[in-house]
């Protein structure tokens, strides 16, 4: 019984939340009505065509694998129309224009791709581009990642025949025969051309259901950290801690409350602004991973103000500061992707940027599970390290 | 028999000023002790220490012989706290309220359900069980915030000022309910500046001023200390400046003045009411009533302090 307080306490909290029909209209039914709002005002602004952005290559492969890469998989159609290949021999420099974000991304072949392909060796593809640039970048890995998946299958396929003997001059004819029969080949072709189709042009209400669902979750636990002072000034944190509960479990508590709160409102604005808006939030796996890393980043920042903060008013105020602050700075109200670089670089310290670059990965990108793990790393890291910081400020409740 | 509660040095400091000084005392199980005492007496932080919310800054607390602080789980779950703020969710029905706080102290399933309805029927309110606090009336809030420190049928209640801002019926309803307890053995440790109810309630009180135990002992060995003491209650048409009028007036030990209200204490007031009266109207005061109390404890403190119960520190 006792290693539930915390959760009965996170469950009165929600209780609590639920019963306050003005904070319910404002942390549910608000986020809705501004991604239609801003969604519809800016989609035509968003529809138009974007000029191809550059993408460095630097090919130093002898063979036909890198030379594919760039003359056919670039030449797709779906591809074509958003990047520019310029070539370039010098690697620092091309670095240089990533980070500058003059160039979506640099990809460099390294010497020897093909041969170590065929031969069971290292095979390394190597992208540059800023994590948090535009989602051109993230097309651009995703469609190296994709052409490497694929070309992986094929390695399978040459060593299979290399350790079964069948070499000498039927190897070629037979590898391609075999990966016709496996259905390979027009794999490849598919799967690339998904991958392009899928970094399509962000949709601004996709964007704005992103947008705004991180900064609402920012706006709720928030919230909660107003509703945690007011239980200290209206006495139910002391008379918590009068009963048999130990501070370190009213604190859990109090977190899970705030991240059960944010989590609820979260699948909610994904539920409605998927059903109402047809918003795609893209693979479901990595969207429940980002959107829980998200909640729990939120209720961190949340735990810190209500630490912090001596008054609910105080707590109201600094939470609304945060979450405007966090909310411009990080794209929730201008998209990332067209801020300068600087502002981009600035945009890093915001659980928004974090979280949205990750959506727009799953959104944009075809980016899955995997493709999101590192932005969901930040935000869960950031989250639980905020909510130490806040636990050890709030070690004096207790006298 | 170990006592229910033992305090020994008890003492806590804030910025250098000492809100708790060395305090000792016991209450034996059964007993309704009461904590006396003007505001910033330490009333209200030798409570906060008892129910482990701040730490003594030295002394040592232990709750049916288990130390406080080295085994503040156990110790805890002996007590049922009624803190003076109504310590509840006002958004939440009263049923709602008792079944979080009943959690919170471990109880669970029927048990827990059958503990909230009897409760609710201990303090009367459990037709109105299902309406949010917020609808309630002060008073009610005030039983519901008992009834939540009695959900896990504690062998100590620890009730801080619970009838402050409560109308006469509510009062008289919460005083009943204390003395059932009681009389069902339930140990209670009382705090309050109205010295009526800790007359009525107490069969031990402890009287503190300025952090420190001034007096302490059953209620008529305290009132042992005044029994030749008696107060009148002057209600005047104006002010009486100071207390100088009446110096030299024979038999008045003291004088406390509340604007145009004063109480003074006198030997045998049959034989000095007449001459403390006459003292006030050659002063050019105009005496409206005049009331004669019984020995009490206010009488007690005033004897000790100087001042007033009521008046603060």
């Amino acid at each position: 019984m006792r290693g539930l307080i915390p959760f009965y306490i996170a469950l009165k909290d929600l209780l609590v939340l639920l019963k306050d029909k003005k904070a319910l209209l404002t942390l549910l039914a608000t986020p809705l009505v501004l991604i239609l709002v801003l969604g519809s005002a800016f989609g035509s602004f968003w529809s138009e065509k974007a000029a191809p952005s550059p993408v460095l290559y630097c090919n130093d492969d002898q063979g036909q694998w890198g030379a594919f890469l760039f003359e056919e998989v670039f030449a797709l159609p779906a591809l074509k129309e958003k990047f520019t290949l310029e070539e370039t021999r010098d690697l620092e420099s091309a670095r240089e224009l990533v980070r500058s974000g003059k160039a979506a991304a640099l990809i460099h072949i390294p010497a020897g791709f093909s041969a170590a392909l065929l031969e069971g060796g290292e095979a390394r593809i190597s992208v540059w581009g800023d994590p948090g640039s535009s989602v051109r970048a993230q097309v651009v890995r995703a469609v190296v990642e994709r052409y490497a998946l694929e070309l992986s299958s094929r390695r399978v396929v040459y060593q299979t025949l290399g350790e079964l003997g069948l070499g000498g001059e039927e190897f070629y004819p037979r590898a391609e025969r075999l990966l016709e029969a496996l259905q390979l080949e027009p794999r490849i072709e598919d799967g690339l051309q998904r991958t392009a189709a899928g970094g399509m042009e962000p949709e601004a209400m996709d964007y704005y259901a992103a947008a705004m669902g991180v900064m609402y979750l920012l706006m709720t636990t928030t919230t909660m950290a107003g509703k945690f002072v007011q239980e200290r000034q209206d006495r139910t944190l002391a008379r918590m801690l009068q009963a048999p509960a130990t501070p370190r479990q009213i604190i859990l508590g109090k977190f899970m409350g705030v991240f059960l709160t944010g989590a609820l409102q979260f699948a909610v604005i994904i539920l409605a602004s998927a059903v109402i808006f047809q918003v795609s939030w893209g693979s479901l796996p990595g969207v429940a991973l980002l959107a829980a890393a998200s909640v729990c980043g939120a209720a961190g920042i949340g735990m810190l103000v209500a630490a912090l903060a001596r008054t609910p008013s105080t707590a109201d105020a600094a939470g609304l500061f945060v979450t405007l602050t966090m909310s411009a700075l990080g794209g929730s109200m201008y998209p990332l992707f067209v801020m300068p670089p600087l502002m981009q670089a600035a945009s890093k310290v915001t659980l928004n940027s974090w979280a949205l670059q990750g959506f727009m990965k799953l959104m944009f990108a075809g980016g899955d599970l995997q493709s999101v793990a590192l932005e969901a790393a930040v935000l869960a890291v950031a989250g639980l390290v905020l909510c130490l910081a806040a636990s050890y400020c709030l070690r004096g409740e207790a006298g | 028999m170990t006592p229910m509660v033992k305090v020994s040095g008890l003492t806590k400091r804030y910025k250098g000023l000492t809100a708790v000084d060395g305090i000792s005392f016991e209450i034996p199980r059964g007993a309704v002790f009461g904590l006396l005492g003007p505001n910033g007496a330490g009333k209200s932080t030798t409570v906060s220490m008892l129910s482990g919310l701040i730490r003594p800054d030295a002394g040592e607390i232990s709750i049916e012989g288990l130390d406080l602080w080295r085994r503040p789980l156990q110790a805890k779950a002996a007590m049922g706290i009624v803190p003076q703020e109504i310590a509840l969710y006002p958004s939440l029905t009263a049923r709602e309220n008792l079944k979080f706080w009943g959690r919170l102290y471990r109880l669970g399933g029927r048990e827990l359900s059958r503990r909230v309805e009897e409760v609710l029927d201990l303090v009367g309110l459990r037709e109105r069980a299902n309406e949010p606090l917020e609808k309630y009336s002060g008073g009610m809030k005030r039983r519901i915030n008992i009834a939540a420190g009695l959900l896990h049928n504690p062998r100590l209640l620890i009730l801080d000022e619970p009838t402050v801002g409560v109308d006469p019926q509510s009062r008289r309803a919460i005083l009943e309910t204390i003395k059932e307890l009681n009389r069902q053995g339930l140990t209670v440790l009382y705090t309050s500046h109205y010295m009526e109810e800790v007359e009525e309630l107490c069969s031990l009180v402890t009287i503190m001023d300025r952090g420190r135990i001034i007096a302490s002992g059953r209620v008529e060995e305290l009132l042992q200390l005044v029994m030749d003491t008696e107060v009148i209650n002057l209600e005047m048409a104006r002010p009486l400046e100071n207390g100088a009028l009446l110096e030299g007036v024979p038999g008045v030990k003291g004088v406390l003045v509340e604007e145009n209200r004063a109480r003074v204490m006198v030997e045998e007031s049959r034989k000095n009411l007449a001459p403390v009266i006459e003292a006030v109207t050659a002063g050019g005061i105009s005496v409206l009533s005049v009331v004669v109390e019984k020995p009490s404890l206010e009488a007690v403190f005033l004897h000790l302090t100087g001042r007033g119960l009521r008046d603060g520190g």
